[in-house]
Formats: structure tokens, C-alpha cells, sequence
């Protein structure tokens, strides 16, 4: 499973980078300059990432052509847009560490550091495990 | 007879006061944990006893009170005479219609919640397959300019870290970043912030559910805070990404804010010193607080059958 991820990342970055229609051939013919792989394989995995969405594919003479949907920045944006989405409508899909802070939050959390960090010069937390 | 009466009563008091007793108590701040259990209590507590209001209204109806007759072994006649109220029987119907209306809405955003969640996790998940990048440390690098740190929970649970993020934040931060959002993992803190969204979607215009959540999804966040070992350390990655995140963005001047940031900062800075210590009385008080709040609404909606068996009692006595 974990492979599959490794080989579908694989697959997603040649397209990527070729930025054109790619037959199977091409790039199983790539991938093999790194590893032994089955043209089977390849094909296993380019129908996968058609199925979720992330590759086009045209028939060209008798075989397939794949090309990205999305250029990787607009993937990684897409992604993301989910977790920035200032949101409380995003629901329990995702848990984000902190959300952005406007010019005055960033004001008060500072001076909230600034008081602290005066203090704990003095006298650091003995129960702290450093 | 009297149930209905004293269960609104007892909704009215509870949404309240609840919210006002907790939002004012330290003790919420101090263990979030237990903070969250009395929100859930509380909100949990008010929604039974709406329902138990239509229920209790409803119970004179034929089916219903041979239901209850049974439960309680006795006569169907018994349950009517001590459920009835002077509202008539239209009023009867009316509340049982609404309890079933209450029953089908949240058995349906609980479903839409967790089908939603999981589609959302789903899509993440594919997409971080050939975006991201492993790290031993057990997380998954994306590149991208904007420093954020989330985390997908669920079985097949991640924590990412933007490339952006690895880069303001020193290893030592990261690693309490790191801690945070494992606490987040473990804890399950995605099935309270989803018990409290459907809560407050289903009763919205009631403000306690509104205030629940909004305090459940702070106190989640504090509580795994409390997971990183070193909290001035924590504080300052959490400046850090907040203000990063802020870079190169207009001002929107919509949007709630951030006050849960600046609530979570300003907390981890006033407790320099180590906490006071949590006792295991405080603990017992709580947990004592909270059955005493679940169970009110249920001894209130049983009271004239409890009232019923002791006159039973006295009759055959007598």
C-alpha cells in the first residue's frame, strides 16, 4: 500500500515536470532508469490516478495518453484551501495548529510573550523537563 | 402532569445559567479536559430535556403510554392519568410529532457530519499521496509558501507540516508543534468538535449550543497544548505561525478573528511558573457535577411515574 503511494508519487511527478500528454511506455521507459518495473504496473497505477481524479487520459492511435490535471502549486493550493478557509463550517475533517492572526492579535500575543519571557528569565519552571 | 412544566424549567435554567457558571470558572481553563466533559455534560443535559419535554407531553397517547405501562408494569390508564395535562390531546400530538422532528434532525446531521468529515479526510489523503513527502519523524511534508501545521484524524491519522512551517519554526518548536498534534490525534478531539457541531446545527438559535461550541473548539486546542513539555516554547511557535500565516494577506476585517490564539497564548504565558496542582477532589467535583446534570432531566420526566409507584405503594398499604 505504501509502495503504491510511492509509485503514484512517482508517476505524478514525471508528468509533472514533462508538463505534456505522456503515453504508458514513456513512462514506464523513465522509471526504469531507477528500478526494475512492469509496464502492467505502471498502467495499474496511471488508471488509479485517473479514477481519483488526478490525471486526464485520450486515446491516441491504440493507446492512452496521461496528463496532470492540475499543476502541482494548484494541487498543493487546492489542498490547502481547506485547512486556510477561515472556518468554523470546515467541521471536524481537520485540525489546524493556529489560524491567522490580524495585526492587533499579533500585538497582544507579542506583549503576552514579551511579560513572559521577562518572568521566565527569573525563574524558569522547575517542574519543566528541558 | 407537572413533567413538562418543570423539565422547560429546568432548559431554561440550564442554558442559562450553565454557559454563564462555566464561562466564569478557572478551573475550565486549568484542566480543559474536564472543561470539555462539563460543556458536553451541560449542552448534552439541555437537549435531553427538550426532547424529554416532547416525550412527557406525548405520553398520554395510546401507544406511547402502553409502552411506558409496560416498562413500568402497570395500566396504560395509570400512565394517562398522571402524564396528562389540561392542553388536550392536540397538544399531545403536536409534541410528538417535534420530538420525532428533533430525533430525525440530529440522526441526520450526525450522519451528514461524519459522511462530510470523512470525504474531506478522503480527498486530503489522496492528494497528500503524491504531494507529500514522508519525514522519519512521522509527518508529511507539502510544499507550499504559507507556514501551517493540521492534522487528519481519523484510522488512517496524519500530521502535516508545509515546507514554509519547517522553516520559521527551530527543531525544538517543531517538536512541541509536533506534540500538540499528536494530543489532538490521540484524544480524539475530532469526535467532540463533531458532537458539538451537531448540536449547535440542530439548535442553533439556542445560544448555549452556540457558546458550547465555540468553547469546546478552544479547549480542545488547549488541551493539547498542555501535551508540549515546554510552554513558552509552544507559545512562541504559535506567534510564530499566526503572524506567518498573516504575511502578505489584506486585512479582511471579516471573519471572527482569532480570539482562541490570543486566549491559548495568553494562557500558556501567565502559568510561567508550573500549574496549581489539579487535585483529585477537584476531579470527583466534576465528575459529580456532570452525572448530577445528565441524570436531572430523566429523574424529572420519570417524577409522576416515580410519584405513581409511591402512591401505588401507599394505597396498598393503606
Amino acid at each position: 500500500m505504501k509502495q503504491m503511494g510511492q509509485l503514484e508519487a512517482a508517476v505524478m511527478h514525471r508528468l509533472w515536470d514533462w508538463d505534456r500528454p505522456a503515453s504508458v511506455r514513456e513512462v514506464v521507459d523513465d522509471l526504469q532508469r531507477e528500478r526494475k518495473i512492469a509496464y502492467t504496473t505502471v498502467m495499474t497505477v496511471l488508471d488509479n490516478l485517473h479514477r481519483k481524479g488526478l490525471v486526464h487520459r485520450q486515446k491516441q492511435g491504440r493507446a492512452y495518453v496521461y496528463t496532470a490535471v492540475m499543476s502541482q502549486e494548484d494541487h498543493t493550493a487546492s489542498m490547502l484551501e481547506d485547512v486556510l478557509a477561515q472556518t468554523a463550517d470546515r467541521g471536524a475533517a481537520l485540525l489546524n495548529f493556529v489560524e491567522q492572526l490580524s495585526s492587533e492579535e499579533q500585538v497582544q500575543v507579542r506583549t503576552a510573550l514579551a511579560k513572559f519571557s521577562k518572568r521566565g528569565n527569573q525563574s524558569r519552571d522547575p517542574g519543566e523537563k528541558e | 402532569m407537572l413533567a413538562p412544566a418543570v423539565l422547560l424549567v429546568f432548559v431554561a435554567l440550564a442554558a442559562a445559567l450553565g454557559p454563564r457558571l462555566l464561562l466564569g470558572a478557572a478551573w475550565v481553563q486549568r484542566a480543559p479536559g474536564w472543561g470539555i466533559l462539563a460543556w458536553q455534560a451541560l449542552t448534552i443535559s439541555v437537549v435531553a430535556a427538550i426532547a424529554l419535554v416532547g416525550l412527557t407531553l406525548a405520553a398520554p397517547l395510546t401507544p406511547l403510554a402502553e409502552f411506558i405501562a409496560r416498562l413500568c408494569r402497570t395500566t396504560p390508564a395509570e400512565v394517562i392519568e398522571h402524564y396528562q395535562t389540561p392542553a388536550g390531546t392536540w397538544v399531545a400530538y403536536l409534541a410528538a410529532l417535534a420530538a420525532a422532528g428533533l430525533a430525525i434532525r440530529m440522526l441526520w446531521l450526525t450522519t451528514s457530519t461524519v459522511v462530510n468529515a470523512a470525504r474531506g479526510r478522503h480527498t486530503q489523503l489522496t492528494l497528500l499521496r503524491v504531494l507529500g513527502t514522508e519525514h522519519p519523524d512521522g509527518f508529511v511534508i507539502v510544499k507550499h509558501p504559507k507556514p501551517l501545521v493540521y492534522c487528519l484524524p481519523g484510522l488512517r491519522k496524519r500530521v502535516v507540516v508545509t515546507s514554509a512551517a519547517l522553516e520559521v519554526l527551530d527543531p525544538h518548536e517543531l517538536e512541541l508543534v509536533l506534540a500538540h498534534e499528536r494530543s489532538h490525534l490521540r484524544s480524539r478531539h475530532d469526535l467532540a468538535l463533531a458532537l458539538a457541531d451537531v448540536l449547535r446545527r440542530a439548535l442553533g438559535p439556542v445560544a448555549v449550543f452556540r457558546v458550547a461550541h465555540e468553547q469546546v473548539s478552544t479547549l480542545i486546542e488547549m488541551q493539547a497544548d498542555d501535551a508540549a513539555h515546554d510552554r513558552h516554547g509552544l507559545a512562541r511557535a504559535l506567534v510564530t505561525l499566526g503572524s506567518g500565516l498573516a504575511a502578505g494577506v489584506p486585512e479582511s476585517g471579516l471573519g471572527a478573528g482569532n480570539v482562541a490564539a490570543v486566549a491559548r497564548v495568553e494562557r500558556l504565558a501567565a502559568a510561567a511558573g508550573p500549574w496549581k496542582p489539579w487535585k483529585r477532589r477537584q476531579s470527583l467535583a466534576v465528575a459529580l457535577g456532570t452525572a448530577i446534570l445528565l441524570a436531572t432531566p430523566v429523574a424529572l420526566a420519570m417524577s409522576p411515574i416515580v410519584e405513581m409507584i409511591i402512591t401505588g405503594c401507599t394505597t396498598i398499604l393503606g
